[in-house]
C-alpha cells in the first residue's frame, strides 16, 4: 500500500520529533543526574575524609586518659577514634539518615556511628585505597549512597601502621526524588510536544498540499475540447514546477496529436468533396440537354472511374480506422510479392500505357512475406497509383525487393520527380501541410500516401521516401518477414 | 462572356468546361497554378473560377498576386475548404464570391452571371434596349415581343454588346470577351458574326440597333 503524502509527512514528523525528544530528554536527565550525584558524592567524600582524619592508631605511649566528659572516646582493638558528637549530630540519630562504620583489615567492625545501633553497613564486598561509591538501601530502609575506602590512620602511608576501612552512607532520597520528578516532567512535556506537533503537522500538511489540490483541479479541467488552451500556469511552488513542466510537455504532445488527427480527418473530408463535386458536375452537365449515346457513355465511364477511386479511398480509410481502434485484426497469409504487384498493376496498366510509361517488376518469385493480402494490396496499389500519376510521359516505373535483417524491403521508383528535398519531409503528411499549394505531393482522391503511411505503421512495417539521382522518386516499404507477436495475439 | 477556370481535378475540369461552354461562355482552363496565373495575366476575363488546392501555386497566392497587380477581374473561389476562416480569408484577399464543393451546376451558373452583371453594373437579368429584350438567365432574346433564334456565338456577341449598350465596343474587346484563347484568329470573323446578328435582330420599319462606327468598332442602341 502506498501511503498518502499527508500520512508520510505526519509519520515522518512524529517519528522524527519523538526520536529527537527522546535523545534530548536522555541527555538532560543524564547530565542532571550526573551533576547531582557528583555533588552528593563529593559531600560524602568530604565527610568520610573528615571522619577518617579523626582516627588515630592506639599507641601505648598515647594512653594518657585526659579526655574530658564531653568527648566520647571509643577504643576498640587498636583504633582510637575521637570527636565531639555535637559536631556531627546527624550520625547520632537512628533516623537521621547518616551512618558510618570503621573496620579493620580483618573485616570486623571496630567503630560504628551511634545511628547504626550495632547494625552493620555491608555495602562493599571489597574496599581499596581508591574511594568507591555505591547506591544502597540504608538501615532505615531509605535509598542512600555510600562511600568506602581504606586508609592508614595518621595519613602516613609509608609507616607500618595497619590500614582501616571507612564506610559512610547517607540518605540520598531527596536527590532521587528530584531525579524522579525530572524524569516524569521530561516524559510528559515530550508527550505534549509530540501531540502538539501532530496538530501542527496536520495544519502544515493541509496548507502545504493546497497547491497540489489546485494543480489537480486545473489538470481535471483540461479535456479534449479545451486542449487548445490547455496550458497549466506556472504559479506553483518551485517543488511542483518540474511536474507542471512535464504536464505542459505532455499536454503539448497531446495537443499536437489531436491537431494531427483533426487535420487528417478534415483533409479526408475535403479530399472526398472534390470527387463528389466531379461526379455531380459531370451528371448535371450531361443531363442539361439531350446528347449522343457515346457522350452519355463517356460521362458514365468518368463517373464510374471516380466512384471506384472513391470506393478505394473509403475502404482504405475504414481499414485504417478499424485497425487503429483494434476492431480489425490482420489476416496473415504467405504472399508472393511478385504476384501481388502484378495483380495491383492490372488496373493501372491502361493508364500507364496511354502515357507510354514502362513498368518493370524486378522481384524474385521466391520472395514470400507473411502479411494481410487485402491491406498490402491496398498499400501497393496506392503507391503504384501515385507513381503512375507523377511519372513523366514515356517514363519508367520499376519495383524491386531485398531481404535482410528479418525484413523484406520493396523499392518502388518512378522517373520524372519534381518534388524538392524540403517537400519530402512532409510527403506522408496530409496535403494541407506547409503551404496551401498541393506541390505535386498529392492528388484528389489520393490522400494516398498519408493513409498508406498509417496503414504500414499499423502493420508493424516502415515506409520512407527518397529522391535519388536524375529526378527518381523512390518509396521504400519494409515489412517484417515474421508475423509480429502483437498481431499473433490479436489474431488469437 | 469569357471565363478562366483554374481547377486541377480533371473530371471536374472537363465537365465544367463543357457545361460552361454549353451555357454560352468562352472558357479557358488550366490545371496548374502557375499556368493559370499566366492565363489570368495575359487575358481580360469576365470571371475567373479559382480552386485553392493547386499544383505549383495555390489559388490564394494567385488571387493575392492578381490583386497586387491591380487586376479587378471578378474571381469566384471554388473549393472543398468550407470553414468560415477559409471563406473569410478568401474574401478578404479580394475574391468576389466563394462556392464550396460539391455544388450544383445551376448555382455556379447563377453566381457567374451575377458576377458578370456586376462587372457591367447591371442589377437586372433582363436587359432592354429600345424594343430589344434579352433575358440573361434563359438566354432568350425578343425584338418587339418576337423571339429571335440565335446560335450560341450570336447570343454571346449580342449579350456582350447589350452589356455595353450605348458604348462603342472595339473588335478587340469583342474578340477578347467571346472567343477562347485557342480560337483561330481571323481578321473579319467579328464582322461576319455582326452581319449574322444584324440579319436576325434588325427588322424592317424598326430603328436600327447595331451600328458600325467606322474605324472604331460597334455600338448597340439608337444612334442619336
Amino acid at each position: 500500500m502506498i501511503l498518502s503524502l499527508r500520512s508520510r509527512f505526519l509519520v515522518g514528523v512524529v517519528v522524527g520529533l519523538t526520536v529527537l525528544l527522546c535523545i534530548l530528554c536522555t541527555i538532560i536527565y543524564t547530565a542532571t543526574r550526573h551533576t547531582l550525584i557528583c555533588h552528593f558524592d563529593k559531600s560524602l567524600l568530604d565527610t568520610a575524609k573528615m571522619l577518617s582524619a579523626l582516627v588515630e592508631t592506639k599507641d601505648d605511649d598515647d594512653e594518657e586518659g585526659h579526655q574530658d566528659e564531653e568527648t566520647i572516646s571509643e577504643i576498640k582493638s587498636e583504633i582510637e577514634f575521637e570527636f565531639d558528637v555535637r559536631l556531627t549530630p546527624e550520625f547520632n540519630n537512628p533516623f537521621g539518615g547518616a551512618y558510618y562504620q570503621f573496620r579493620d583489615t580483618v573485616g570486623a567492625a571496630v567503630v560504628r556511628s551511634p545511628s547504626l545501633m550495632n547494625r552493620d553497613l555491608n555495602i562493599f564486598a571489597e574496599i581499596s585505597d581508591t574511594p568507591r561509591y555505591r547506591e544502597c538501601v540504608l538501615p532505615d530502609g531509605k535509598a542512600g549512597r555510600a562511600i568506602g575506602f581504606q586508609f592508614i590512620p595518621g595519613g602516613d602511608s609509608k609507616s607500618d601502621k595497619r590500614a582501616f576501612s571507612v564506610i559512610v552512607a547517607r540518605d540520598a532520597s531527596s536527590v532521587y526524588n528530584h531525579l524522579h520528578f525530572l524524569k516524569w516532567l521530561l516524559m510528559i512535556s515530550s508527550g505534549v510536544v509530540v501531540l502538539l506537533s501532530i496538530i501542527v503537522a496536520l495544519l502544515v500538511t493541509r496548507t502545504g498540499l493546497r497547491p497540489v489540490r489546485v494543480l489537480a483541479d486545473e489538470i481535471f479541467s483540461v479535456d479534449a475540447d479545451n486542449l487548445q488552451k490547455g496550458h497549466i500556469s506556472e504559479k506553483y511552488p518551485k517543488e511542483l514546477l518540474p511536474v507542471v513542466e512535464c504536464l505542459n510537455g505532455l499536454l503539448q504532445r497531446l495537443k499536437l496529436s489531436f491537431d494531427r488527427e483533426r487535420r487528417f480527418n478534415s483533409d479526408v473530408a475535403h479530399e472526398l468533396r472534390t470527387p463528389v463535386a466531379g461526379i455531380q458536375s459531370t451528371i448535371e452537365v450531361c443531363l442539361s440537354r439531350i446528347r449522343e449515346p457515346q457522350e452519355y457513355q463517356a460521362d458514365l465511364q468518368t463517373c464510374l472511374r471516380i466512384a471506384k477511386s472513391l470506393h478505394r479511398m473509403i475502404e482504405a480509410m475504414l481499414s485504417l480506422a478499424r485497425l487503429e481502434s483494434k476492431q480489425m485484426s490482420l489476416k496473415y497469409q504467405h504472399i508472393s510479392i511478385k504476384e501481388l504487384i502484378a495483380d495491383c498493376w492490372v488496373s493501372l496498366a491502361d493508364r500507364a500505357s496511354d502515357r507510354k510509361i514502362t513498368f518493370e517488376n524486378r522481384i524474385n518469385e521466391d520472395i514470400v512475406c507473411p502479411s494481410d493480402k487485402d491491406l498490402l494490396s491496398m498499400i501497393l496499389f496506392n503507391i503504384l497509383d501515385n507513381a503512375v500519376e507523377y511519372c513523366n510521359d514515356a517514363g519508367r516505373i520499376w519495383i524491386k525487393a531485398e531481404e535482410s535483417g528479418g525484413l523484406v524491403t520493396l523499392s518502388i521508383s518512378n522517373t520524372g520527380c519534381k518534388i524538392t528535398q524540403q517537400q519530402m519531409d512532409n510527403i506522408f503528411d496530409s496535403f494541407w501541410r506547409g503551404d496551401e499549394s498541393r506541390k505535386d505531393t498529392g492528388k484528389h482522391c489520393g490522400i494516398g500516401l498519408a493513409v498508406v503511411h498509417r496503414l504500414v505503421k499499423a502493420m508493424s512495417g516502415n515506409i520512407k521516401a527518397e529522391i535519388e539521382r536524375e529526378q527518381i522518386f523512390t518509396i521504400r516499404l519494409s515489412l517484417p518477414m515474421k508475423k509480429p507477436i502483437t498481431s499473433e495475439l490479436r489474431d488469437s | 462572356m469569357r471565363l478562366l477556370l483554374i481547377e486541377d481535378y480533371k473530371p471536374l475540369q472537363k465537365s465544367l468546361v463543357q457545361g460552361l461552354r454549353e451555357a454560352g461562355f468562352a472558357v479557358d482552363f488550366s490545371g496548374d497554378g502557375e499556368e493559370g496565373l499566366w492565363y489570368a495575366k495575359s487575358n481580360d476575363y469576365d470571371v475567373i473560377i479559382l480552386d485553392i488546392m493547386l499544383p505549383s501555386l495555390d489559388g490564394l497566392s494567385i488571387l493575392k498576386e492578381l490583386r497586387a497587380l491591380g487586376d479587378t477581374t471578378h474571381i469566384l473561389i471554388l473549393t472543398a475548404k468550407d470553414t468560415t476562416e477559409d471563406k473569410v480569408k478568401g474574401l478578404e484577399l479580394g475574391a468576389d464570391d466563394y462556392l464550396i464543393k460539391p455544388f450544383e451546376f445551376k448555382e455556379l451558373l447563377a453566381r457567374l452571371r451575377a458576377l458578370i452583371r456586376r462587372s457591367y453594373q447591371k442589377k437586372n437579368s433582363q436587359l432592354t434596349i429600345e424594343d430589344l429584350n434579352i433575358d440573361l438567365s434563359t438566354q432568350q432574346v425578343y425584338r418587339d415581343d418576337q423571339l429571335l433564334t440565335l446560335t450560341p456565338r450570336e447570343y454571346a456577341l449580342l449579350e456582350y454588346l447589350a452589356m455595353r449598350a450605348g458604348e462603342i465596343v472595339t473588335r478587340t474587346d469583342i474578340w477578347e470577351h467571346i472567343y477562347e484563347f485557342n480560337s483561330i484568329a481571323s481578321s473579319n470573323v467579328v464582322d461576319v458574326y455582326i452581319g449574322y446578328l444584324r440579319k436576325k435582330v434588325e427588322k424592317q420599319g424598326k430603328p436600327a440597333l447595331i451600328h458600325t462606327i467606322r474605324g472604331r468598332g460597334y455600338l448597340l442602341g439608337i444612334q442619336r
